[in-house]
């Protein structure tokens, strides 16, 4: 039994178990997630769906290691957080993960290129290599062309996408997206997934989505729904599966289908 | 709607053979769905026994002869009223909805559990629909927009089976 569980939690990347946060207002306990307990692997594109106050903007911070659970256990690659200075989860946050939040937050004064520099002004890069990190992170996003001009000089779409090339830039193994399409046109939310998307399939990045659209059904391997601090749902999703039916199959097989809906 | 309606739209531009006839209908759903000839010659044969399209044999030269159907005055009648005909809106028209009252008033814990399923169905739908108009090679033509039209359908669908649920909780 031992050896057949063995190469699957070599895969895991992320593991909660029985995961709670608790936030004190005086006398008060609110409880934002309870016993949350879910594995994440390598390569995998998970949207973590949730009316508001469900506890899923929690969950994507705790995996992010911005905050820390109040009860139960997370091991990152393996290692349970828990353990860690407060350096070791700095150092995690800037090398393991990148950040896409719905308010896009580029610096106005500073040109793309210099915004996408930003998180490796904290890293150990030496100077001369961040220059061609930025240009591919842009490349990457299909930006390479705008690197001289200034956020406002973009459309919201192209923010976003920026904002995902400054998430990329310190090579995260995962992505961590809250609320990416939340202020975007149906279209300009549409090419922020799809480069998302990308990421995963051609980058091999893990990708965790944050998000009330159920449009992210589109991209998703897994959708993972919250409600009130628990998992209510956790299922696969199929792309182009059997579901949609060809109206126009099997005319030929009697009368009445000739006709049909 | 059928097959039938959209071959008499082609056919009342153009009179055409039976390849044609295929090639016009996919290009107008932009390739998402396709026939197979058996069913564009069982069809056409059917709305000529109708009245509703006649045929004439073209002799070609070192291949089997061609068959070019033409509109009859009853198909482009028929297309006429087609076109005219009324939106038929039923309330209680799809499956779900009679299958919630039914279990509603045999046994409420089904009813809720139909709904739970029901979610999963819609997402899973959305997530189909998305990925399918995300395919589509022109993303303004009117094929794209009809997949907006039902992904927008079921975003309402799952906004109702949520709020149903939220009420069905609270009382």
């Amino acid at each position: 039994m031992g050896g057949l569980v063995q190469p699957a939690q070599k895969q895991c990347l992320i593991k909660m178990q029985g995961i709670s946060r608790d936030y004190f207002c005086g006398d008060n306990v609110i409880r934002a997630l309870a016993d949350i307990n879910c594995a994440i692997t390598k390569g995998e594109f998970i949207g973590i769906m949730g009316p508001s106050a469900s506890g899923k903007s929690t969950l994507l911070n705790i995996i992010g290691c911005l905050d820390s659970p109040t009860a139960g256990q997370y091991c990152l690659a393996g290692k349970d957080i828990k353990g860690l200075s407060q350096m070791e989860k700095a150092s995690i946050r800037n090398n393991v993960f990148g950040f896409v939040f719905q308010s896009i937050n580029l610096l106005p004064m500073l040109d793309i290129a210099a915004n996408v520099a930003l998180p490796l002004k904290y890293s150990s890069v030496p100077k001369h290599e961040r220059k061609a990190l930025v240009s591919e992170a842009l490349k990457t996003v299909g930006l390479a062309n705008l690197s001289e001009r200034y956020p406002d000089q973009l459309s919201g779409g192209q923010q976003q996408k920026v904002a995902i090339a400054r998430a990329l830039v310190n090579q995260p193994d995962v992505i961590l997206a809250d609320e990416p399409t939340g202020n975007l046109d149906s279209a300009s939310g549409q090419s922020v997934m799809e480069e998302l998307r990308k990421l995963r399939d051609e980058f091999g990045r893990t990708v965790i989505v944050v998000t009330h659209d159920p449009r992210v059904a589109g991209y998703a391997d897994r959708l993972i729904r919250l409600k009130d601090g628990t998992i209510v749902e956790d299922m696969p999703i199929q792309q182009i599966g059997a579901m949609l039916k060809n109206p126009f199959a099997g005319l030929d097989e009697g009368e009445n289908n000739g006709e049909f809906l | 709607m059928s097959v039938k309606h959209l071959f008499l739209a082609i056919l009342s531009k153009k009179a055409m053979h039976g390849y044609d006839l295929k090639n016009a209908f996919e290009h107008l759903v932009s390739e998402q769905w396709t026939l197979n000839f058996g069913q564009v010659y069982t069809t056409l044969n059917r709305m000529e026994r109708d009245g509703l399209v006649s045929s004439k044999e073209v002799r070609q030269v070192e291949k089997p002869d061609k068959k070019i159907y033409h509109l009859t005055e009853e198909g482009q009648h028929q297309l006429d009223q087609w076109l005219r005909e009324e939106a038929d809106w039923n309330v209680f028209g799809d499956a779900l909805s009679f299958r919630l009252a039914a279990l509603e008033y045999l046994d409420r814990s089904k009813a809720t559990a139909l709904l739970s399923e029901y979610r999963v169905y819609l997402l899973k739908l959305i997530g189909e629909l998305v990925a399918q108009k995300a395919a589509i090679k022109d993303p303004n033509s009117l094929t794209a927009w009809i997949f907006e039209r039902n992904i927008m359908k079921a975003e309402a669908d799952l906004n109702w089976v949520d709020l149903y649920s939220q009420h069905k909780n609270s009382v």
